[in-house]
Order: C-alpha cells, then sequence, then structure tokens
C-alpha cells in the first residue's frame, strides 16, 4: 500500500510541489486563501484551463500551437461583435447562442489552418502556428480595429461570473466538465489511443495503419475550439473583448503543460497533470502581487519556471531511457 | 558541391527549374521590384522611398543574419525580439551616466551578446528544444526589459553612437550608415560561413548533428557561437533600429520575430537546417521589406498587413518545400 502512494506521489509530483506551496503560503500569509482569492484563482485558472486542454492535446502528438492566446483573443473580440451585430435584433438567449456558434467557428477555423498547413503540407508546427498566430491577431485586431469593445449584454458576462456556493465560478464547472470529457476521450476511445501513438512515433503510427492526417487535423481544430472557448469565457470574466486580451497566454499554457510532465516530444503524460499545473501556476502568479514584486517580473519568473521544467522533465525522460536500457541488457 | 552534380548530371530539359530551385530567392525580388514598380506607378523607386526602405530594412537585415545562423544549425532563435529591445532599453538605462560612444556601443551589443551566449550554454549543456530555451529566455528578457524602463516609451537620444561621425569617412549620405554596417557584416559572415572551419561546422551541424559530432565537430561549442553570435547580431540590430528614432519603445521591435523569420524562410534557407546562406537571408529581408512598402504605399489596412504576413510564411515554406522535392526527384530521375 505505501509501496503503491510513494508510486503515485512520484509519477504525479506536482501534487506534492502544490502541497509544499499551499502550505508555505498559508503559513507565511494570513488569509490569503479567503473566498475572492479562491474564487479568483478558480476563475482565471479554468478559462486558462481550457488554453491548456487544448495546447496539452496538441504536445501530446508531438507538435506545440503557439496561437493558442491569439485564437482566444480572436475568439473574445468576435464574441464582442456579434452581441453589438445582433443587439436588438433577437432575444437575448439566441444571441448568445449565435455568439457562442460564432466564437468557437473562429476558432475551429484557426486550428483547421494550423492543422491542414502542419498535417497536409508538412510544415514544422512551430512555423505553422506562428504564422496563424499572425493571422487570427490580425484579424482580431482588424474588427474594431484594435479597441477594447464592452460586451453589450449584461447578463452573459454576470452569467460567467456567477459562483456556486461562493467560490466555485460557472467557468471552472465548465472546464471540469471538458477535462473529464478529454480524459475519458484520450485514455478510453480509439482515437485518443491514436493520439498518443502518434506522439510516440509519427513513423509508426502510419505503418500500423492510423490515419495521420485526419487525426492530426482533429488534434488541432479541437485546440482551436478548446481556446475559442476560453476566449469566451475571458470576455464574459472581463466584460470586455480585446484583441490583446489573451496575448501571452500560449507561453502560460505551455509552461503549465510541460509543468504537468507531459513529455515535449509526445506521447506521454496526464491531462489532470497539466490541469494541477496551471492551478499551481495561476497561484504563483497570484502571489506575486501579494509579496510585493513588481508584476513586471511575473512574465520573467513564468520563464524561469518554464526552462526547469523542461530541464526535469528530460532528465526524468533520460533515466527512463537508462532504465530501458539497463532491461535491455539484462 | 552542390553545383558540380548539377553539371555532370545536365541534359538541357530541367536547367530553368534548376536555376529556379537554386535562385528561387532572386528570382522572387526581381519580379517582386518589377510588379512593386509598375503598380505603385513608380513610386516605389523615389530616392526619398528608397532610402526609407534601406533603413527599415538594415535593423530587419542585420536580425535575420543572425536567425539565419542559427536556422543553418536545425535550432530556431524566439528571443531575437526580445534582445532587440534589450539593447535598446540597456543604451538607455546606461544614458544617464555619459559613459561615452563607444562605451554605449559595446553596452547595446554586449548585454544582448551575452544572452545568446546563456541560450547558447542552455542548448549545449542540457537536452532542451531550442524553441524552448528561446521562448523561456525571450520571456525573461522582456521583464528585465519592462524592469530597466518600467515599461515606457522614453523620449531619450540614446543614439550616441553618432558622435563618433563614421560618416565623415565615407562618400556617402547619411542615411546609408545602417546598410553599411549590415552589408558590410554580411560580407564578413558570409566568408566565415564559407571558407573557415566554424562555417564547414555549422552547416554539418545543421545536416545531422550525430553525424557532424562522431566526424569530430565540436558541437557544444559551435552552439554556444551560434547564439551568442544571433544574440550579438539582435544587439546591433537594435542600434541600427535606434538609428531614425528619438522617442524609444522597446516594445515595439516585437514584429521583428515574425519578419526575421520570414526574411530566412523567403531567402531559401531551410527550417530543417544545413542548407541555405547569409546572402539569401539578405536578399530575403529585402523582399519582406519592399512588401511591407508596398502595402504602406498603397495604404492598406495595418491589422490586414498581419494577416497576410502569416499567409505568406505559411505558404512560401509549403511553396518552396514543394520545389525542393520536385528538383530532388529530377536529379534522382537523371541519377537513374
Amino acid at each position: 500500500m505505501l509501496n503503491r502512494i510513494i508510486g503515485f506521489l512520484k509519477r504525479h509530483m506536482l501534487l506534492v510541489v502544490y502541497f509544499i506551496l499551499t502550505i508555505i503560503i498559508i503559513v507565511s500569509t494570513d488569509g490569503f486563501f479567503n473566498r475572492f482569492n479562491i474564487a479568483s484563482i478558480l476563475g482565471l485558472s479554468s478559462i486558462m484551463g481550457f488554453l491548456v486542454l487544448g495546447e496539452a492535446i496538441v504536445i501530446l502528438t508531438g507538435g506545440i500551437d503557439i496561437s493558442v492566446g491569439n485564437i482566444a483573443s480572436l475568439s473574445s473580440v468576435v464574441c464582442a461583435w456579434t452581441m453589438l451585430k445582433f443587439n436588438g435584433i433577437f432575444p437575448v438567449a439566441v444571441i448568445i447562442l449565435i455568439c457562442i456558434i460564432f466564437s468557437l467557428l473562429s476558432g475551429a477555423f484557426m486550428g483547421f489552418i494550423n492543422g491542414f498547413s502542419i498535417a497536409k503540407l508538412g510544415i514544422p508546427p512551430i512555423i505553422a502556428t506562428l504564422g496563424v498566430f499572425s493571422i487570427s491577431y490580425g484579424f482580431a485586431e482588424y474588427i474594431f480595429s484594435a479597441e477594447p469593445t464592452y460586451l453589450v449584454i449584461n447578463s452573459f458576462s454576470s452569467a460567467v461570473r456567477t459562483k456556486f456556493f461562493g467560490i466555485f465560478p460557472l467557468s471552472s464547472v465548465i472546464f471540469v466538465i471538458f477535462a473529464i470529457i478529454i480524459s475519458l476521450i484520450l485514455e478510453r476511445t480509439r482515437i485518443g489511443r491514436h493520439v498518443y501513438a502518434i506522439g510516440g512515433s509519427k513513423e509508426a503510427a502510419f505503418l500500423s495503419g492510423i490515419k495521420n492526417v485526419k487525426i492530426l487535423i482533429y488534434c488541432y481544430v479541437s485546440s482551436g475550439i478548446l481556446s475559442a472557448i476560453g476566449g469566451l469565457l475571458l470576455a464574459g470574466w472581463i466584460r470586455v473583448g480585446d484583441a490583446r486580451a489573451a496575448s501571452g497566454y500560449e507561453f502560460i499554457a505551455i509552461t503549465a503543460v510541460i509543468m504537468g510532465g507531459i513529455s515535449l516530444f509526445g506521447g506521454e503524460g496526464n491531462i489532470w497533470d497539466a490541469v494541477l499545473g496551471i492551478l499551481t501556476l495561476q497561484t504563483i502568479r497570484k502571489i506575486i502581487p501579494r509579496m510585493q514584486i513588481s508584476t513586471f517580473y511575473e512574465e520573467g519568473i513564468v520563464g524561469a519556471i518554464l526552462l526547469i521544467a523542461v530541464a526535469i522533465n528530460i532528465m526524468n525522460l533520460q533515466r527512463k531511457n537508462i532504465k530501458l536500457k539497463n532491461i535491455e541488457n539484462e | 558541391m552542390d553545383k558540380k552534380q548539377n553539371t555532370i548530371y545536365h541534359k538541357g530539359k530541367y536547367e530553368i527549374w534548376d536555376f529556379i530551385r537554386s535562385n528561387s530567392h532572386i528570382v522572387t525580388l526581381f519580379s517582386l521590384v518589377i510588379f512593386v514598380t509598375i503598380f505603385t506607378k513608380g513610386i516605389f523607386i523615389r530616392p526619398s522611398n528608397l532610402s526609407s526602405v534601406i533603413t527599415r530594412a538594415a535593423a530587419l537585415g542585420m536580425i535575420s543574419i543572425g536567425q539565419t545562423l542559427v536556422i543553418l544549425t536545425s535550432g530556431i532563435d524566439l528571443s531575437v525580439s526580445a534582445n532587440v529591445g534589450l539593447s535598446v532599453s540597456m543604451m538607455a538605462l546606461f544614458q544617464g551616466y555619459n559613459i561615452g560612444p563607444l562605451y554605449m556601443i559595446i553596452v547595446g551589443c554586449g548585454v544582448p551578446a551575452l544572452v545568446g551566449t546563456v541560450s547558447g550554454l542552455l542548448c549545449a549543456f542540457t537536452m532542451i528544444p531550442p524553441f524552448i530555451v528561446t521562448l523561456g529566455m525571450s520571456m525573461i528578457v522582456w521583464t528585465t526589459t519592462l524592469c530597466t524602463l518600467s515599461g515606457e516609451t522614453i523620449f531619450r537620444d540614446v543614439r550616441q553612437f553618432i558622435d563618433l561621425n563614421i560618416m565623415a569617412f565615407i562618400p556617402l549620405p547619411d542615411y546609408a550608415f545602417p546598410a553599411i554596417i549590415w552589408i558590410l557584416s554580411a560580407i564578413l559572415l558570409s566568408l566565415i560561413l564559407k571558407y573557415s572551419r566554424f562555417g564547414h561546422n555549422i552547416y554539418a551541424l545543421g545536416g545531422k548533428e550525430k553525424a557532424a559530432y562522431y566526424s569530430g565537430v565540436n558541437v557544444k561549442k559551435v552552439k554556444i557561437f551560434v547564439y551568442a553570435l544571433s544574440g550579438l547580431t539582435s544587439g546591433i540590430g537594435g542600434l541600427l533600429y535606434t538609428y531614425k528614432l528619438v522617442g524609444i519603445n522597446p516594445l515595439a521591435g516585437k514584429g521583428f520575430l515574425l519578419e526575421s523569420i520570414a526574411a530566412t524562410i523567403i531567402g531559401g534557407t531551410l527550417l530543417s537546417g544545413g542548407e541555405g546562406s547569409v546572402f539569401s537571408a539578405v536578399v530575403g529581408t529585402l523582399v519582406i521589406t519592399i512588401f511591407v512598402n508596398f502595402m504602406n504605399i498603397i495604404g492598406m489596412n495595418p491589422f490586414i498587413q498581419k494577416i497576410i504576413m502569416g499567409v505568406i510564411i505559411i505558404t512560401f515554406v509549403y511553396i518552396l518545400n514543394k520545389i525542393r522535392i520536385f528538383a530532388i526527384k529530377k536529379q534522382y530521375a537523371r541519377v537513374k
């Protein structure tokens, strides 16, 4: 029993890290974990969590997606635009439905460009997503000439900001549902297995009859859709559609995914660890102003965490390889 | 080596294809210049416009030379625009201490070179992929930049290097200074790439890292040098970038990353490394700058320009890949 617990903790080191972090925070600050802070951490980390889910799926296939942040911004702008356009023409519920559909379509379209150019045209993931990074940013700025725009319909943002039991925002509830669905898809269905297989080795997956192109396009499209959902919720959360609302979130998403122990080279890792990763990262980001450190340092701290996380990730990989070699020798 | 093979297996039929394949960037540049000149009814070739194109191209060109070197080793440097910002903000910081123009240049180029060295060390001694290393470094560097200037646009003249009055010795107009620096360093680096052992090692590393290692190339040293050089060139790029500016916002250099990668790709340097040259980066830079200039002349919406830039990157990578694969297939057919 003890061995199993230790093994579990070894596999999910981040759980221990987060536990220790929480204890340090509780001891060193008085009342950091009050109701408002917890709600804020849960709210923002679940919004970013959608980007993390998308990023995690892509990284599991051995790719990388640096366009998630801008796709989220685009979807928030599209949401604001739709509300402004249809305001007064339809009843509120219909407008919100149209809004959601349009935003998700914009995300799916950008994701499709990513997937098509990576899987079909054979362009390296960094370059293709960098191109889409620019494209979606351009679209998002073009719609309102780069000006932040208020969401006209108030009930949407108040719905997003509703808190259950005072600490669980609506976005976190939706996020948990999505995370459960995606982890089930990845672990229980054929498509999920194929995603892991492609991440392990594209060649081997192709030779064993997996349709690489189709699966890769699915992955990038779902990454786009998930980031679009994140953008929608973000727009509701801050009540503004802005072309820069989520810029820079892609780095946070990548950092969270790698902190969660998902291998950068694909084919290995667990969605829930990535979720824990974004929770940890968001707690750290929330603490920075509390410790009277300038928020300018925030990006640098996240960058340093990214480098350290990747280094640990790779060290683990090397250790595993050595173990495999030893087994082979025996 | 490549040319030799072509002459051996030439049968005349695919000459045009071979020419386009090996000189695709030059073909693109010439057709673009003709197209732009006709479309803008001659506004493009006015001296006032050309001078602004050249000054703009120099900063970008300097940066894309470094980017090309990194991409030749099959890496990528995502920290170039951060390094430009760092160079500018460091110069602004030290401007208050009155340290004189020469030290100013050393600070402006040396600090980014130091950052480049650190990312080179990380790339060489850990197995972290280059794009993650440079991504992390760029985040750290942006933080430094924001902290030095408190995130504001500053209205200070950091161009103390003008005091050196280099242009007094050269019989050319004043605006040619960045271009001269750019062309000189391009020539120097292409000579290094072509004739020195270091240059050959860069190509070897890009071809296949393991093969290079087993044939005795000091892989780690080459990597460190390449990333340091990229930092240095982006530092110089920052210097040239400030040549025409008095108010400086380091964040304004953010567009350099995408443009430098685009310039490298359009020049025909392979993203998988091992093929390409500094000269092609120069041509690619000219193509990008002229195209942006063209879009500005016809008054295109700046936000749509960003969309077009993204589309260009994706399509160019695709087209160049296609041309290359086609040419290789033809070559194999001829050999048989």
